[in-house]
């Protein structure tokens, strides 16, 4: 380490003059957040749960929370809330909404077509957030298939967080279109891009975090390379906070990098298992989380 | 005309009331079920295995972990050869074990419609058998 320190023309001693890092607790969750007419149980409550557990983590970043964004936050005291884009303008959502209006009046937790389903809470104790950003996907893959994904309007949220060491960590927040023909794909792979540009726009020389339900099953060969290429272009490396327990069909996913003057060094990181009890779980997606210590260099 | 008025004003009547009626039996439903969703009774690693039987050769299939527990595997397939398929396959498998930190190395499972790799501790899923 001295030797290096001395042939690489580095001060002696350069990393006593890190300064002292902070942990932060990232959670990232996709909790099934549509309306009680579609999700067949009670979501509300399980909303309230989610808060409450939720409320553990720095910074809480969450896919689907598209009815119960504010029962999610009201349990969350203290953290400063933040949603994704909302809806498109296009004609089919927008008479679908005028048709549905009068119901929607009547009907609690009904407000279908959504926006992205995007939130992020940030617990003020932790950092502050200095920026905030939203960038809408333009394609979707799918009215009437599987996923209907074009019921919704995907996105990316990001955040720039100044912690309390006066780090900046850029989080992104995303959720990719369900569809698994090969339109579905196709789309899927051009969403991936724009939120690469994305970063590479925005978040030039910057810690980044990038969280959220890519939809890329493993088990299929374009997947992995998609996420493959994605990490190469961004330089983001997976933190491995997939599922522990067998029974997730699917992982969600938590990707890290340094910045220029910001490391980001994953202290743990994995399935939060308190969101699941016995064969029931808070949402049909495995929450994932990450710890981690953040220096400025 | 004004006959027909009471006639349309009844029928809406009704209309709504069986719509009422659903939405507060749905709705009730709805409240009085268990907070939470049922975990799959399948596990990743039978879906991963169900898939496999179904993709097209040259393939391979590789896997590392407890397949009852925490496991990752690795699907190659639509290759040009089988040792293509079985390098690409350990490749991918790999990669999702270095970052799930699993520590035992990922071993082939079945090339093509071939179970290479079998013992009474690890018995293999209990859907389809490659190849049938």
């Amino acid at each position: 380490m001295l030797l290096c320190g001395v042939l690489c023309g580095l001060p002696v001693g350069a990393g006593a003059q890190r300064a002292a890092g902070v942990e932060v607790s990232v959670l990232s969750y996709n909790v099934h957040g549509i309306s009680w007419l579609f999700a067949k149980d009670n979501p509300e409550g399980r909303a309230a749960a989610i808060g409450w557990l939720a409320s553990r983590y720095d910074v809480v970043l969450l896919q689907e929370a598209f009815e119960y964004h504010d029962e999610i936050g009201g349990q969350m005291a203290g953290a400063v809330a933040v949603r994704g884009n909302g809806m498109r303008g296009d004609p089919r959502l927008l008479l679908t909404k005028l048709l549905l209006f009068p119901f929607q009046i009547v009907l609690p937790d009904f407000s279908f077509p959504y926006g992205s389903g995007l939130s992020a809470f940030v617990a003020e104790s932790a950092g502050e957030v200095v920026e905030e950003d939203r960038h809408r996907f333009d394609k979707c893959s799918g009215w009437f298939e599987r996923s209907f994904d074009c019921w919704a309007t995907k996105g990316a949220l990001r955040l720039r967080v100044r912690l309390e060491n006066g780090a900046e960590v850029d989080f992104y927040n995303t959720h990719l279109d369900a569809g698994q023909t090969e339109s579905g794909i196709e789309v899927r792979a051009r969403q991936l891009n724009h939120l690469v540009r994305w970063i590479e726009r925005e978040s030039v020389g910057r810690a980044v975090v990038v969280t959220g339900d890519f939809n890329t099953a493993l088990s299929r060969m374009e997947n992995v390379e998609a996420m493959r290429s994605f990490k190469q272009r961004t330089r983001l490396a997976d933190v491995g906070a997939g599922p522990e327990l067998p029974q997730w069909p699917r992982r969600d996913f938590i990707f890290v990098r340094d910045g220029e003057n910001v490391a980001l060094n994953v202290v743990a990181s994995g399935e939060a298992l308190e969101f699941v009890s016995r064969a029931r779980a808070l949402s049909d997606h495995p929450a994932a989380y990450a710890r981690l210590e953040v220096s400025l260099q | 005309m004004s006959a027909r008025a009471p006639d349309t004003r009844r029928a809406t009547i009704v209309a709504a009331s069986v719509l009422f009626a659903s939405v507060m039996t749905l709705g009730c439903g709805v409240l009085s079920a268990p907070i939470g969703l049922d975990l799959a009774s399948k596990t990743s690693f039978e879906a991963d295995w169900h898939r496999y039987t179904r993709v097209r050769t040259s393939k391979a299939f590789a896997y590392a972990g407890d397949p009852t527990g925490l496991s990752v595997t690795g699907l190659a397939y639509a290759m040009p050869s089988k040792v293509e398929a079985e390098t690409r396959a350990l490749d991918y498998c790999e990669e999702q074990r270095a970052v799930r930190g699993i520590a035992t190395p990922c071993v082939l499972l079945a090339i093509d419609d071939e179970i290479v790799r079998v013992s009474a501790e690890r018995p293999l899923p209990t859907t389809d058998r490659a190849g049938s």
